[in-house]
């Protein structure tokens, strides 16, 4: 199994990856909304879940989700917003535009774990 | 509705959570004894709204090295300058992301910049006297950490 980790952050993104380790899941790193959409371009068919932070530079996270949800080819695969966005309207907004699942940031390494299980064990929704 | 200064404890306690939440480390409030001091790196970002301000987090590289070293599994040797940075920008995201969801009142709506990080000893921050600083200080004896809102 591979997930797409998409986020500015090195260092959320070396938490992700430890977690999928451990899970046995390999992971594809992003570090911005515009290397998420080639990333994903490349490997589409080997992803299994993708993980998206919200604020980022060159193209936010809510774009990338609208861009994933209205494509054909990638709108199968399910997304986990991972975000300090915590807002009700924002969680709104993105399960309007078809985010599967959501994490606010700071989250526990047991909870990104749980989330990560149940995204892939549920078909990726609530 | 917050004051300014329950404003400072909200910030400070949003902090502590995040610590606490992503590397396991217990932070208490402490007194804040040196209100212009500044540790080596500091994370800020900018928050607008009706009261816009500054946010700063600030504290010495060893600590945030501890606190990175806790929070991605890693030994302190293993942990660059670029993971310390992103390390006090996630801290300061998390807090300022946190502080917005306990904050009702509509002068703190804030809209948040992306962080950034300022390095150096020996910063200091000088304001105009009617400019209102909030100035507080976490640590566990080890560990200290500054967190400074200039409005």
């Amino acid at each position: 199994m591979k997930l797409l980790a998409v986020d500015d952050s090195s260092v959320i993104r070396k938490v992700i990856i430890a977690t999928a380790d451990v899970l046995q899941i390999e992971t594809i790193e992003a570090c911005d909304g515009v290397e998420a959409l080639e990333k994903l371009s490349e490997y589409y068919d080997e992803i299994d879940l993708i993980l998206l932070d919200w604020n980022m530079p060159e193209m936010n996270g809510y774009d990338v989700l609208v861009a994933i949800k209205t494509s054909d080819i990638y709108k199968h695969i399910p997304v986990m917003m991972v975000t300090t966005e915590g807002q009700q309207s924002s969680i709104v907004a993105a399960v309007r535009a078809g985010a599967n699942n959501y994490l606010v940031k700071p989250f526990t390494v047991e909870e990104l774990e749980t989330k990560i299980v149940e995204c892939l064990g549920k078909g990726g929704n609530f | 509705m917050a004051s300014f200064d329950g404003l400072g404890d909200i910030l400070a306690d949003a902090l502590a959570e995040a610590i606490a939440t992503v590397t396991g480390i217990n932070l208490e409030h402490m007194p804040d004894c040196s209100q212009n001091f500044f540790g080596e790196i500091i994370g800020a970002m900018v928050l607008s709204s009706k009261k816009s301000g500054i946010l700063f987090i600030s504290a010495n590289e060893k600590d945030i090295r501890v606190l990175c070293s806790n929070m991605i599994g890693a030994s302190e040797d293993e942990i660059t300058c670029g993971d310390t940075e992103d390390t006090l920008c996630e801290f300061v995201n998390m807090t300022a992301g946190s502080a917005k969801l306990r904050l009702s009142d509509p002068d703190y709506r804030f809209v948040l910049s992306s962080p950034f990080i300022i390095r150096g000893g020996g910063i200091e921050v000088s304001t105009k006297s009617r400019t209102q600083v909030i100035s507080k200080t976490l640590g566990n004896g080890e560990i200290n950490i500054r967190i400074k809102f200039i409005c």
